[in-house]
């Protein structure tokens, strides 16, 4: 904790104002992210997940200003982004890159790889010489396991995992030092999966890059995350190191969360003492009062129905539980 | 792309074939004959008159007859504007709806594009309703509506421009003509291009333009605007052909020598070969700027590239 975060996140909230149902609707609040807390150091990779809708790439979108934040604060090593001017946002996109969920329909379908990857260097390095930009293209997509042949190929001549090395390498041409994952490899066989996976750690540990990696499971974030963070319904359940939050998950939900991993034994599996959810996810639109956990949650009590809880700390983690003590004892 | 002209056209050879077989019959069918309508010919006049245009043939023998001639590229005489022949009249009559369908539809591309555009990117907001609602409009009322308003206003009262006639294409004589003609067809290439900006704006690669670090006005202009332009190649290529060719009402309003007053007239008259020939010539024209909207789409999208 010595050394200062790379990004700080503070009390961000990205709330959307939508139509409500009816003939004459009222504005509704969908509160997508609420009140969101975190850092992310340098060189650390920092796994979010969440089931879908509970605000994973609504808030990877808000932290690089594709999505307005409604409230709170992004400092990227220290510079508050939320109040800066699109002008002045664009050299720091040297420093944050994002990769997307949809390999193939996130690439324009009309450039080829060479102009894709190439496209990030004219509008950030306006400076670079063109052959330097081509040469830097060929080192890119040498690294992330493309051929140079494939240099003037479309993206529709490529599979998805082959795609996702497309967009990996456009993230990584401007040499960023935070690239945000956004459920990079959700679509892709599980085969692939690993792949892709090995390959960003493989990046990571060559250019000492820091990974914010969004996933919808656990599995996955097991794998490179150095520490979890556990959304639900747009709020911050728990942070934690990643093997004390296998180990030993403090949160309700994560614990609901790591039942849902699958047990490749048989035998192991039926040992598992399974908290199914109690019930659906609630409306986004009509959180829970108090925690918003506390409908699914099998010790909720009168205190999660009255008071938010916030997250504190409790060994060195931090959960958003009033009944964490009890976990942790 | 040559092989895709070439397979083109030679698949357009049995469509118009079709087409000619099919129209050159149901002409027949229908009742009456180019000379039997208008006032009644003595006995002998009429026999003459029909022995001369081979009507008095056998219909296939007639058909055979007049296939031979169209491979020639002669559409034969004119029953109803005697002493002159359809290609005449085609020759006469195209260049008034080229200058004026071409004119309405760069009009309408310069005008409707950037309304659509802008439209887009405000999405929502005030401009995009006023305009959106404008277009509306301009598609809801017909042209036998707003030509007349327009020649009333700016014609009978205020004498800024000519009613009508063509008087040789006198620019002044164009004004009204085309913008009659334009102004629908602006309003759909708006909602057109609105609608298809929109969607594509939405898409998952502008989303990763934007997070590259692009400026807004690359994103719009190398990104988004040809993928956006798809949905109106496909609406050009007919509309083209209609403007060229549909012009008939605002012909008739402002007394412009087009070829569509030729086309109703011969069909009222049962000029079978006017009416044959001003078909083929539409046929050819849907056909050919089909071809070219198709070509478009390859030039636009490589994934339409691979046959």
């Amino acid at each position: 904790m010595s050394e200062p975060a790379l990004l700080e996140v503070r009390a961000l909230d990205v709330h959307f104002s939508v139509r409500g149902p009816g003939l004459l609707p009222s504005r509704l609040t969908l509160r997508a992210v609420d009140q969101v807390s975190f850092d992310v150091r340098a060189g650390e990779v920092l796994g979010v997940v969440g089931e879908s809708g509970c605000g994973k790439s609504t808030l990877s979108r808000a932290l690089l200003k594709l999505i307005p934040a409604t409230g709170g604060s992004v400092r990227l090593r220290g510079v508050e982004l939320t109040t800066l001017p699109k002008a002045a946002m664009r050299p720091l996109r040297r420093s944050m890159q994002m990769i997307f969920q949809d390999p193939l329909a996130s690439l324009d379908p009309r450039m080829t790889v060479g102009e894709i990857i190439a496209e990030p260097m004219k509008a950030l390095l306006p400076a670079m010489g063109r052959v330097e930009r081509e040469q830097r293209v060929l080192r890119t997509m040498q690294q992330v396991g493309l051929l140079p042949a494939q240099i003037n190929r479309y993206p529709h001549e490529f599979s998805g995992g082959q795609a996702q090395r497309i967009g990996i390498a456009r993230a990584l041409v401007v040499e960023p030092q935070l690239v945000i994952c956004d459920e990079p490899v959700s679509a892709l066989d599980v085969s692939i999966k690993s792949q892709i996976i090995n390959l960003l750690l493989d990046l990571r540990a060559e250019h000492g890059l820091t990974y914010i990696f969004v996933a919808h499971d656990l599995a996955t974030v097991r794998h490179i995350a150095d520490r979890v963070m556990v959304l639900y319904l747009g709020r911050v359940m728990e942070i934690t190191d990643r093997d004390a939050l296998y180990a030993r998950p403090l949160h309700p939900y994560t614990r609901l969360l790591l039942s849902a991993v699958p047990i490749p034994d048989p035998a192991l599996a039926r040992r598992r003492r399974v908290a199914p959810a109690r019930e659906e996810l609630p409306s986004p639109l009509a959180l829970p009062s108090g925690c918003a956990f506390r409908t699914r949650c099998p010790l909720a009590d009168a205190r999660c129905v009255a008071e938010r809880p916030v997250l504190r700390e409790i060994d060195g983690r931090y959960v958003a539980c009033h009944h964490a003590e009890a976990a942790a004892a | 792309m040559i092989r895709l002209v070439l397979r083109r056209v030679l698949a357009a050879i049995p469509t118009l074939l079709v087409i000619i077989t099919l129209s050159f019959f149901m002409l027949r069918a229908a009742p009456g004959g180019p000379f039997t309508e208008a006032r009644r010919l003595p006995p002998q006049v009429l026999a003459n008159l029909e022995r001369m245009y081979h009507l008095n043939e056998p219909v296939w023998e007639q058909y055979g007859r007049y296939l031979t001639h169209i491979l020639r590229g002669d559409f034969g005489p004119s029953y109803v504007y005697r002493s002159t022949t359809v290609n005449a009249l085609i020759e006469q009559g195209l260049p008034v709806d080229l200058t004026i369908g071409g004119l309405a539809l760069a009009l309408a591309l310069l005008i409707g594009m950037p309304l659509g555009i802008l439209a887009a990117l405000r999405q929502n907001t005030a401009w995009d309703y006023v305009s959106m609602a404008g277009a509306m409009a301009g598609i809801s009322v017909p042209t036998f509506v707003v030509a007349p308003l327009m020649i009333l206003l700016l014609a009978v009262k205020a004498h800024w421009l000519p009613a009508g006639s063509w008087s040789n294409g006198a620019p002044d004589h164009l004004v009204l003509p085309v913008l009659a003609l334009a102004l629908p067809l602006i309003a759909y290439v708006a909602r057109i291009m609105r609608g298809s900006m929109v969607e594509v704006l939405n898409s998952p690669y502008i989303r990763t333009a934007r997070a590259k670090g692009l400026p807004e006005r690359t994103v719009i202009l190398r990104h988004a605007l040809k993928p956006a332009l798809m949905p109106l190649i496909s609406f050009l290529g007919p509309a083209v052909v209609n403007t060229l060719t549909g012009s008939i009402v605002v012909e008739e309003i402002f007394g412009l020598p087009g070829i569509g007053r030729f086309f109703v007239d011969g069909a009222l008259n049962r000029d079978y070969t006017l009416v044959m020939g001003v078909t083929i010539l539409y046929a050819m024209l849907i056909i050919a700027f089909n071809l070219i909207a198709d070509l478009l789409y390859g030039v636009l999208d490589p994934r339409a590239r691979q046959q």
